[in-house]
């Protein structure tokens, strides 16, 4: 394994692989510092981008933009109160205070120090626990991949939105989405409606960078015009970033352990992503402190915390994605666009026939922790200043380039589809349905309908072939769980919140 | 007022899939895939989005009655500019079927920056032709995208860029 990681680390640290890393970082940090955009968006606007590029570079430059992502949320949210993306929500809460007091430099040193320790953590976890899960997920069956795909949707329907039904219905729709065109077991054309636009299915890229990046555009330029953003600290664009010592960190290595554990576990769970993993990893921090009253007040634990979380749980996404093909998060669920568009099948045999690429790719998510560490110290300053960038431009210059990328796929029919999907993810986000479970939607429908047709298919229409075996039982089980889970959580606080 | 727009948007929602329900129970089946066909999945699908439309229908319609009407927080509040703005959006495709990607895009850049109130004229020029120039060289001269050329005077014009 370790002449295979060093292949991998060697592969990344090719010239063009490693500018292709690097730009991918440097547009993640950005993407992540101004609010509005966040690794989701990036990755949408940049797929198109990579049609030129080698699979390597390709998948790198997307993992760059995820890490970096992660990271840049956490400039804002400590300078200006605003988390840039939404990972960094908790880390607003004692960054912030501690900018105030003049010590934005050292809040962001501690920000960008656990920010690399996790991401660290997570890749190191990523390639040890991927090939031997891509091993043991080579004896699932149809009914496995079934369940894994509903525990996905039922994981990520319990978040994102106040109401678990709108989220799952999303989910589902998305499934539906996925649907539309041949049925790839019959042969038979469904859901077109006689269009032959349609026949192909919906196409992948105009939907993401609809949903995610031109809608948000809409979602900014409504949101904006109702009131301003944060305030900004005095001298934000001259702050310089005070790493802390061994000596800063010792006392909070358990925190850290503690965090990096929880972040790359949550970061593996189908669906679940970065930010649960921030706002978990605060809350443990919370509970296990001596001084919880401490908390929100501006204390570099409360950033070590939910930093060291994110940015471990953006590499555990990882792990569900190359080793069963089921996305881990948002963002991975919107890279599997980029493996479709450069031919790469996805799953437990994805490690086998593209073991190099794989490893290629482990690295470049290393490369990119280490780039954005060395970024963070330098650039800082830089992304402060670009975050005052108007948002006219900003939203002008995003929408134009969703409209051209999905354009780029060879004719104008992209971009209608685009557009459509803009203002169906604009109308479901003012709705209250979020955005993201159509996405994962998507992407796991057509695992879940073809490993479900052909479970029953092989059991003569038997239905209790989906539970006939431990593991599918068992993720059934954890899928029912995951979906319970917050309406027993509502009926708690209902009760509790009863005189 | 937003238990209503739940009540209405569920009812949207039963109704579609309603529609999509009739769409799909009327694909052709083929005798080796009798119960596992084309429209399994599509009709398990919809029965799941059905059932939980009518939860949230029955949910907004207990809100409805329970909770004062309040003035909607949402829709009824979105601005002319942003509606604007998506018009000018869903305009833009077809205004470059006719003119090309790089003329379309000039004037749809011009238009979305007057629209989000940005007014001086050097900036607007300025924004704008950056940014076409930008997309110009990232899809156009870098990753060799055939982007539409437009019709007519626009074509001409367009093959003399790409």
């Amino acid at each position: 394994v370790l002449t295979e990681i060093l292949g991998g680390l060697q592969t990344a640290l090719d010239p063009a692989n490693f500018v292709a890393v690097f730009a991918g970082t440097m547009i993640g940090i950005l993407v992540g510092a101004v609010p509005g955009l966040d690794a989701s968006v990036g990755t949408a606007l940049v797929i198109p981008l990579t049609y030129g590029m080698s699979p390597v570079q390709a998948i790198n430059m997307l993992s760059g933009i995820y890490v970096g992502g992660v990271y840049g949320g956490q400039i804002p949210a400590i300078l200006f109160r605003v988390p840039g993306a939404s990972e960094a929500v908790m880390t607003t809460l004692d960054g912030y205070p501690m900018a105030c007091r003049g010590e934005a430099g050292r809040a962001m040193g501690f920000g960008l120090a656990a920010s690399v320790l996790g991401g660290l953590f997570g890749a190191v976890v990523m390639i040890f626990l991927t090939p031997p899960l891509a091993e043991f997920a080579l004896d699932f069956g149809p009914a496995e991949y079934f369940a894994l795909a509903v525990l996905g949707l039922t994981a990520i329907s319990s978040l994102g939105s106040r109401s678990q039904g709108k989220a799952l219905i999303s989910g589902m729709a998305g499934m539906l989405i996925a649907s539309v065109g041949i049925d790839p077991i019959t042969g038979i054309t469904r859901l077109t409606f006689g269009s032959p636009a349609l026949l192909g299915g919906i196409n992948f890229i105009p939907f993401i960078v609809g949903l995610f990046a031109a809608a948000e555009v809409y979602n900014q330029i409504r949101a904006r015009a109702g009131g301003g953003a944060g305030e900004e600290v005095a001298g934000a664009s001259k702050v310089r970033v005070a790493l802390p010592g061994l000596r800063d960190l010792w006392p909070m290595r358990w925190l850290m352990a503690r965090s990096a554990v929880v972040g790359t576990w949550i970061g593996i769970l189908p669906g679940v992503g970065a930010t649960t993993a921030a706002i978990i990893g605060y809350a443990q921090a919370v509970r296990f402190s001596r001084h919880p009253e401490r908390f929100g007040t501006g204390i570099p634990e409360g950033i070590v915390a939910p930093e060291t979380a994110n940015n471990a749980a953006a590499s555990g996404a990882m792990i569900p994605l190359l080793a069963l093909g089921i996305p881990g998060s948002g963002t991975t669920a919107i890279m599997v666009g980029a493996f479709l568009l450069h031919g790469l099948q996805l799953g437990p045999l994805f490690l086998q026939q593209q073991r190099p690429l794989a490893f290629a790719i482990f690295g470049g998510v290393i490369l990119a922790n280490l780039i954005f560490f060395a970024a963070g110290i330098g650039a800082v300053r830089l992304f402060a200043r670009l975050l005052r960038v108007p948002y006219p431009f900003l939203a002008a210059n995003i929408l134009a380039f969703a409209a051209v990328g999905a354009a780029a796929l060879g004719d104008i029919y992209g971009m209608k589809v685009m557009f459509l999907f803009a203002v169906l993810g604009f109308l479901m986000e003012s709705l209250g349905f979020p955005v993201a479970p159509m996405v994962l939607g998507y992407v796991l429908g057509p695992i879940a309908e073809t490993s479900l047709r052909r479970a029953l298919m092989i059991a003569d229409f038997d239905v209790s072939v989906l539970v006939a075996r431990p593991i599918a039982a068992a993720l059934l089980l954890l899928a029912l769980a995951s979906a319970l889970y917050p309406i027993v959580q509502g009926r708690r606080a209902q009760s509790r919140s009863r005189p | 007022m937003e238990a209503r727009r739940d009540a209405v948007i569920y009812l949207f929602i039963l109704a579609a899939c309603a529609v999509l329900w009739l769409s799909v129970s009327r694909l052709p089946e083929l005798p080796q895939y009798r119960r596992v066909g084309p429209g399994l999945w599509a009709q398990i699908l919809l029965l799941a989005i059905a059932c939980l439309a009518a939860g949230g229908l029955v949910a907004a319609a207990r809100a409805w009655r329970a909770i004062a009407a309040l003035p909607s927080p949402v829709l009824g509040s979105a601005p002319l500019q942003l509606l604007a703005v998506i018009a000018v959006s869903l305009l833009y495709p077809f205004t470059m079927d006719l003119t090309g990607f790089l003329v379309a895009t000039l004037l749809f850049q011009f238009l979305l920056l007057w629209l989000l109130r940005i007014r001086r004229p050097g900036h607007m020029l300025f924004a704008s032709g950056l940014n076409v120039a930008l997309l110009y060289v990232i899809f156009i001269w870098a990753l060799h995208l055939p982007l539409p050329r437009g019709s007519g005077v626009f074509r001409t014009l367009s093959l003399w860029f790409h």
